[in-house]
């Protein structure tokens, strides 16, 4: 009797409750995984992100220190680039090239540069103004100096995991030199 | 003896996978927050900029008319405006309420401006905010613009 009753008392998992606990096992570990690469692939694009967008500011913040001791500027390419003198009237240009999809930066007769980086940051479209110089001034650089100089920039932003992002925004510069009555570099 | 797990202690153990599953979760969303949160910032940031520019600008158009080779040592005048824009070559400003989109976003700002006690220059303060997915995001940006003209001869 005492052997019987000891019999029962060792009876283990039946075959069904193991597999319903290992079912339930796998679920868990499947959802808590899936939720768990959710966070390392968000953390790699927040961190591609940050970099993509610290390359903008850098980019930009170029174009407006160029732009705001700059002399002569003259808009080209149907609103798509900007001839103008740097602050030591050397002639430079900035402009938009829809093939590689880059703002392109040329010093005098010097090797292109791209403003952005192409890994982080690709150019969709770029937009230049300037506004209408007063051609009734007494002084000459006041009838062609623009007071103020607006870009938009249209810009995507790459993550390495493939996901991009649209990045909009304007950028306005008024020159320091197109206060003086006559151009320096001239 | 065939006593197995009580109502309770499934509860509880519920409750730890649950509460572990949405720290995790909310980790995730987070990170994708605080970008929506930075690209709309450094949006937002560069448009009150642009627009300290655009005051910059229009000082130097409007110090233009009364300049002579001698320089300017006039006060500097207010701005009766709170919005500045800027379309086919001209500066347009206006009162009340000034709204711009950016891309997708709509964004509100406001520019206002005090003449300085001793009357060199102005103070401008502009306030702007957008409505994102995240709530109201807002920024503020001042400054002070003087009647600086520069005396090349």
């Amino acid at each position: 009797m005492a052997s019987k009753h000891s019999i029962n008392l060792k009876r283990g998992f039946t075959l069904l409750e193991m597999s319903i606990v290992i079912f339930l096992f796998m679920i868990i570990v499947t959802l808590v995984s899936k939720i768990y690469l959710n966070l390392v692939n968000s953390s790699l694009i927040a961190n591609d992100y940050y970099q993509a967008l610290e390359n903008v500011r850098l980019g930009t913040e170029k174009v407006w220190r160029i732009l705001k001791y700059g002399w002569s500027f003259r808009v080209i390419n149907n609103n798509q680039g900007l001839e103008f003198q740097k602050n030591n009237c050397v002639n430079a240009t900035i402009i938009f090239t829809p093939s590689s999809q880059q703002l392109i930066y040329q010093e005098g007769n010097s090797a292109t540069t791209s403003i952005f980086d192409p890994n982080l940051v690709r150019v969709k479209n770029i937009t230049i103004a300037t506004d209408r110089p007063a051609t009734d001034q007494r002084y000459a650089y006041f009838q062609y100096a623009p007071k103020i100089i607006v870009i938009n920039y249209n810009l995507e932003i790459i993550s390495k995991k493939g996901v991009t992002s649209s990045l909009e925004f304007y950028s306005a510069v008024a020159p320091l030199n197109s206060v003086y009555s006559n151009n320096l570099c001239q | 003896m065939k006593k197995g797990t009580t109502f309770g202690e499934l509860m509880i153990v519920l409750l730890i996978v649950s509460a572990s599953l949405i720290i995790f979760l909310r980790l995730s969303v987070d990170y994708l927050r605080s970008l929506v949160f930075a690209r709309e910032l450094f949006i937002l940031n560069n448009i009150l900029y642009s627009k300290y520019q655009f005051l910059i600008a229009y000082r130097n158009k409007s110090l233009e008319s009364s300049f002579s080779p001698t320089g300017i040592s006039s006060a500097m005048p207010s701005f009766n405006f709170n919005c500045i824009n800027f379309s086919n070559g001209t500066f347009l400003t206006s009162s009340g309420q000034c709204r711009e989109t950016v891309g997708n976003l709509g964004i509100t700002y406001r520019i206002s401006n005090s003449t300085l006690s001793n009357n060199t220059g102005i103070k401008v303060v502009i306030d702007g905010s957008l409505l994102s997915t995240l709530g109201r995001i807002s920024a503020s940006l001042s400054g002070i613009l003087t009647p600086w003209h520069p005396n090349i001869r």
